[in-house]
């Protein structure tokens, strides 16, 4: 062998050795369709954190399937025109694995069938429309899975706790008018009425409302046993501090966040008696959820709420499932989602139903004396 | 009961809705200019209060004094280097300048201060006063306050003084205000100052009351547009009625209706007198 021979061996063997480093080092590219802008960017925010928090603990912990994980954000503005831009984006552009997302639930309708068509699949984590879950799994949309309890199910929770509680036999509704506020609407309005409580025809807020004066005004008017508010983000804090100064003392229930950004309004005790069903709460402190909350608050210097967490379980879940595939190739990562037993923070296994529904445990807060208790954790 | 509750709720919102319409109407009077970013603008003095409360702890009053000089300011040099370079009959060039200028500030503003909505507590939050036995706010009331002390003081400098008399010129005939030696420039700059510190002021009185982001000023935006057409644009007195009508529409239709029905209620107004007053209720062509 000559010298020059060598060397042409050699640079063969080094450019092989390079080209195989580079595409080990090639990422997996997991999308987030997710509200950066508009009312429910707080909420997105949010969501991202937690999904940015669980790509670096993977990628710190050696990536999927040895390579690293990248995330890909697409802001959605929570609504259904957004949403369909946002996973063509990650589609056509972004060449993702996967998409987890997209927390509003018009959004994710809007969503659904352009991921069924591209066949990548999709984790939904906050979402409660009651519609994703009749829509997804057999018979329907085999690429949607979804980790977080619908508001059916929430509902069906809520509803034995207020039941139980005896003291309630009419309740007001302020929802927000979207899936989310509806689908709630008519989740409840179903369990309740089915065991003697009566619920109005819901008044639907408008994203972005800001004055919510008429609307209270009313309730001081009509004095229902109990309002049930579907609201989120900037607007639900809206409604809380318009319900603060209104001076009314109608318990408050449905699903009212009790999250640090809500804080002041419970401390103020002028919430107290408000129950609220969650998926998750940062006071609970079974499973890791204690740790969970400590690193969040380190990296973000807020505590997770809801939307975070659900964001972080949703990439842990997809990044186990690419590991079990041993691919990161979406089909593949498809059918290991369907055979998941992912055990998450909070300690339940999501496993998923014959509609990929998960049925993680929800919990039932009430505030007492100005501090948010944890009355007890339900399974969905 | 409910229906004086809801006509004084109305009238409250209506008189802080004429902040920024008046504002607006301004602005629109002396440039013919149709601002977009004069949601951005009132956010901006909702967001200059609640630093200037919650990390300076500044009191309600001077805060609000001080946001609104600060948006003023704000605005002047948005003037100097935007506005002004927009000339006669370059009416689309206004919209998508304010347009962008609207969208370049909101995202600043989610950039250096995110979007996580805030609320402002200040020394008269959540503290009452009686109104011919209804109860009122106090934060309300006195924004209600302001709103009344600086239009009232914005029409005496109209009609009494050489400046606002050069701003009305201005917006009547802008040839014939040239012709006798005016400079259009510096009146056009004062008229920017004026609508954005009441922009800013609005935005300032509001934040205790509603919650602080980034994001507030684009809803309100769209109300103000309508406040406009209704009273006619350009017209100072008929946006201060508009306003007062649409905040009185809004909440009866939201408290004896619905919430649905409130959000129309706002735009059935406006269709109503696009279709039976084109000009508004005031409107006779751009005059103050």
């Amino acid at each position: 062998m000559t010298l020059q021979t060598s060397i042409r061996i050699a640079a063969a063997l080094a450019a092989l050795a390079l080209g195989t480093q580079l595409a080990a080092a090639d990422p997996i590219v997991i999308g987030l369709s997710s509200p950066q802008t508009g009312g429910a960017a707080y909420l997105g925010q949010h969501q991202r954190w937690g999904a940015e928090l669980a790509v670096e603990e993977i990628n710190a912990a050696g990536g999927a399937i040895g390579q690293q994980l990248q995330l890909s954000v697409q802001d959605n503005q929570c609504n259904p025109t957004q949403g369909a831009a946002s996973a063509e984006q990650l589609i056509s552009v972004g060449k993702v694995s996967a998409i987890v997302g997209a927390l509003c639930s018009s959004a994710t309708l809007s969503i659904m069938p352009i991921i069924e068509k591209a066949q990548i699949p999709l984790v939904v984590e906050t979402s409660t429309s009651p519609k994703i879950t009749e829509l997804a799994g057999v018979g329907g949309n085999k690429w949607t899975f979804r980790i977080n309890p619908s508001d059916q199910e929430l509902a069906i929770g809520l509803a034995r706790y207020l039941i139980a509680d005896g003291k309630i036999k009419k309740v007001a509704f302020a929802g927000e008018d979207t899936d989310y506020g509806r689908g709630g609407h008519a989740a409840l309005k179903a369990v309740l009425e089915k065991n003697g409580v009566k619920v109005g025809n819901g008044d639907f807020f408008g994203r972005d409302t800001q004055d919510f004066s008429a609307f209270l005004a009313r309730m001081g008017s009509d004095k229902p046993d109990a309002i049930a508010v579907y609201l989120n983000g900037a607007d639900e804090l809206n409604f809380l501090r318009q319900y603060r100064a209104s001076g009314l003392t109608i318990p408050l229930t449905g699903r009212v966040e009790f999250s640090e950004l809500q804080e002041g309004v419970v401390e103020s005790g002028a919430i107290n008696g408000a129950t609220s069903v969650f998926p998750y709460s940062e006071q609970i402190t079974v499973g890791d959820n204690t740790a969970f909350v400590e690193r969040f608050r380190k990296k973000f210097g807020e505590v997770p709420n809801a939307q975070s967490y659900e964001g972080y379980t949703a990439i842990r879940l997809v990044a186990d499932a690419i590991d079990r595939a041993k691919s990161a190739e979406p089909g593949k990562i498809r059918d290991a989602l369907e055979s998941a037993s992912f055990k998450a923070t909070l300690g339940d296994v999501l496993k998923f139903d014959d509609h990929h529904q998960a049925h993680p445990s929800a919990v039932i807060l009430q505030i007492e004396n100005s501090k948010v208790v944890v009355k007890g954790l339900f399974n969905t | 009961m409910l229906v004086s509750t809801l006509i004084l709720n109305g009238l409250v919102m209506g008189a802080i809705y004429a902040l920024i319409g008046v504002g607006l109407s301004l602005i629109f009077g002396v440039l013919e200019i149709v601002n977009f970013a004069h949601g951005q603008i009132y956010t901006l003095g909702a967001l200059a209060l609640a630093l200037l409360v919650g990390h300076f702890g500044f009191g309600f009053l001077p805060a609000a004094f001080v946001s609104a000089l600060g948006v003023a300011a704000f605005g002047y040099i948005l003037y100097v280097l935007f506005l002004q370079h927009i000339r006669k009959g370059e009416f689309e060039r206004g919209i998508i300048l304010t347009l962008g200028i609207g969208i370049v500030v909101q995202n600043a503003l989610i950039y250096f201060y995110g979007a996580t909505p805030q609320i402002v507590d200040t020394e008269f939050s959540f503290r009452d006063i009686n109104f011919l036995g209804l109860r009122v706010e106090m934060i309300k009331a006195i924004a209600v306050g302001f709103a009344i002390v600086s239009i009232t003081a914005l029409h005496l400098v109209l009609t009494r003084t050489r400046f606002g008399m050069a701003i009305r010129a201005l917006s009547q005939n802008r040839e014939a205000a040239l012709v006798v030696g005016m400079r259009p420039e510096v009146v056009a700059g004062h008229a920017v100052v004026i609508g954005t510190a009441l922009a800013g002021l609005a935005g300032a009185v509001l934040a205790p009351v509603f919650t602080v982001h980034p994001l507030m000023g684009a809803p309100i935006l769209f109300k103000a547009f309508a406040i406009v057409i209704i009273g006619g644009l350009g017209h100072l007195p008929g946006a201060v009625v508009a306003s007062l009508i649409i905040g009185v529409s809004e909440s009866l239709a939201g408290g004896l209706g619905s919430a649905s029905l409130q959000d129309a209620a706002v735009f059935l107004v406006m269709i109503a007198m696009l279709q039976f007053r084109p000009m508004g209720l005031f409107g006779k062509g751009v005059r103050i």
